[in-house]
């Protein structure tokens, strides 16, 4: 698929002087909704790498975002380990967790709803165990006090911090994610995505490719879950329940599943929109869900998606022409043969 | 010899789809696989690469035991397939289908993606570079970046056989590559067999155009109900009274298929 944006330096230029100026410009509350956005774009572009490219389905992410976080939480809170390492560490349970649970599903030609299925009972086990481990996780109440990121005595203890922190992490995700999509590998795993049968065929290994893209997948989104948590200060099981996933689904499937910026834009769009919505108080979810529906329909493919917009252009012609044949009180081509 | 086939036999419930089939395929050579339709000719191919488990019996590649690997690594060991029904991948160019045939011949996986190392970046240009070469042996070079999905069923065809090829398959495996071809393209497939056997690799194929089993094979294999009833050159083929009575049925008899050749010299 092709992108609206494709990555020119022009446009690189542009977009960074503008989200630099926000960091400048915007007022506390709007950074910590950016910064929200930032997160949520790093989890959706991994998880983009697992459903987008390779074409499979995944309803279990949450798990290894709750990993990273809840990793994050308990050992900077009881052990008072230093953040980077403990991020480091949960990315490393999820990946292996990723890669057992992966390796005993995907091997056994799990695939389509059935692995949805598989990966959503993964969510709501790892959501269950941080209700259920309260010696370590503090139940439902969940874990306070989580510290600020930072090395040694550095800190980036506010909103406009971690922001500048993003500033440098959302572009090197998408950054990662477009390098695995455009190699050897992510050939591979868009060709087992087309195909699956065709691709072994030529040689590829399905399974352990697809394997392989569920680790990263999930290493992006411990990372982001770690990033979550010192954000709020705070973990509990519901951080990365259901709203979590239904968030994250609605980012990938809005901004343009197997696209490079898709992640990325979806995430504005999806946290951004409620948030303009605020005025309109009771309607504000009612709008908000006829926004989804226009957008699934009109543009299917996501926004940032070009071939994707065929339908909401093809619309928007047939509209103009019909208004402008109606003004200037001529028969349509149509009508005249 | 490159591939032996070994008292191979397959069913499905209570149908033997291939029973004790036993035979060889020369190196460099085209071995056509015919008979009727439910003759077990497509679970043959499937059986050889991996894509069924057999039953019973043996496939050798030159000498070294395949029976029952997974596809990918029968692929790996250099037999190569095509598909009755094209199986592309269509959301992708046509110089990345054949990259994706590559593969095999290339490496690199998360870490090289990452960090591109001098060595995977020029064995990816090497690898566009014959890619395009590869599509303009079978005639698609002016659309390397072209969608998949846009191309005619000929053209489909083509393609695979330009990914299939790019693998660079010891035994290149081709499943009915003829159907729904029109006179002229299946002619143009026919140059590019020759061409591909010429290059040293080896064809199996199954088909039901007969004019062009019997142009390009240098063997048949006939099966029948599961059974090989008959092998051999196209000569000896042709004047099999088992194989007229099974292939064409009885009222017909030979006159099909004598009328569907196009090379008057052999009526």
């Amino acid at each position: 698929m092709r992108n609206v944006l494709s990555p020119r330096p022009a446009a690189i230029a542009a977009c960074s002087l503008v989200a630099a100026g926000l960091g400048i410009l915007a007022s506390d509350y709007w950074v910590s909704i950016l910064v929200l956005v930032g997160i949520y774009a790093i989890v959706a572009t991994g998880l983009n790498l697992f459903m987008g490219y390779t074409g499979q389905t995944s309803f279990g992410h949450n798990a290894f975002a709750a990993i990273g976080g809840y990793t994050t939480a308990i050992m900077t809170t009881a052990y008072g380990w230093p953040p980077v390492p403990v991020a480091i560490l949960g990315a490393a349970i999820a990946a292996l967790i990723a890669a057992l649970i992966g390796y005993s599903v995907l091997y056994l030609k799990v695939r389509g709803h059935y692995l949805g299925m598989a990966t959503l009972g993964l969510g709501l086990i790892v959501v269950e165990l941080a209700i259920e481990m309260e010696r370590i996780t503090n139940g439902t109440a969940g874990i306070s006090g989580v510290p600020p990121i930072g090395i040694g005595d550095f800190e980036i203890a506010s909103s406009r911090g971690m922001y500048w922190l993003l500033l440098v992490l959302v572009p090197f995700a998408i950054w990662c994610a477009h390098r695995i999509a455009t190699s050897r590998l992510g050939r591979a795993l868009k060709a087992i995505s087309g195909d699956e049968q065709a691709a072994e065929a030529l040689g590829i290994n399905a399974s352990a490719h697809i394997l392989v893209a569920f680790v990263v997948s999930a290493v992006f989104a411990a990372a982001g879950g770690s990033l979550l948590v010192h954000q709020l200060a705070f973990v509990s099981p519901e951080v990365f329940g259901m709203f979590f996933l239904t968030l994250l689904f609605t980012v990938l499937y809005v901004g343009g599943v197997g696209t490079t910026f898709g992640p990325l834009i979806g995430a504005l769009v999806i946290v951004l929109v409620p948030e303009a919505l605020r005025g309109f108080a009771d309607f504000r979810e009612l709008i908000y869900g006829i926004f989804l529906i226009v957008v699934v329909v009109f543009v299917p493919g996501g926004l940032s998606s070009a071939s994707s917009w065929g339908p909401a252009l093809g619309w928007f012609k047939a509209y103009r022409r019909s208004a402008h044949s109606t003004a200037a009180n001529r028969p349509s081509p149509r009508q005249e043969h | 010899m490159i591939l032996r086939i070994d008292s191979l036999s397959r069913s499905f419930g209570g149908i033997r789809a291939i029973d004790e089939v036993s035979f060889d395929i020369e190196k460099g050579k085209v071995t056509a696989i015919i008979g009727p339709n439910g003759a077990g000719k497509t679970t043959l191919f499937s059986v050889v690469c991996g894509f069924l488990a057999p039953h019973r019996g043996r496939v050798e590649l030159e000498g070294s035991d395949i029976t029952g690997l997974p596809p990918y690594r029968i692929a790996a060991a250099g037999i190569v397939r095509t598909f009755q029904l094209v199986r592309l991948f269509k959301e992708m160019s046509l110089r990345e289908n054949v990259m994706v045939g590559g593969h095999l011949a290339t490496k690199g996986g998360l870490w090289s993606a990452l960090l591109r190392p001098g060595w995977y970046r020029k064995e990816q240009r090497e690898l566009a570079r014959t890619a395009d070469e590869n599509l303009s042996m079978v005639g698609l070079g002016s659309l390397a970046h072209a969608r998949a999905s846009t191309l005619t069923y000929g053209q489909q065809r083509r393609l695979e056989i330009a990914r299939a090829l790019a693998a660079r398959p010891r035994l290149l495996l081709l499943d009915e590559p003829a159907a729904g071809l029109s006179a002229s393209e299946s002619r143009e497939l026919l140059g590019i067999i020759r061409s591909v056997t010429q290059a040293g690799t080896s064809v199996m194929l199954i088909d039901h155009d007969m004019s062009l089993v019997m142009d390009v094979a240098d063997k048949i294999v006939v099966l029948d109900f599961g059974k090989k009833i008959c092998e051999g050159t196209p000569e000896i083929v042709r004047q099999d009274a088992q194989v007229l009575h099974a292939y064409l049925g009885k009222s017909e008899r030979s006159s099909r298929l004598r009328g569907q050749r196009k090379n008057p010299a052999v009526k």
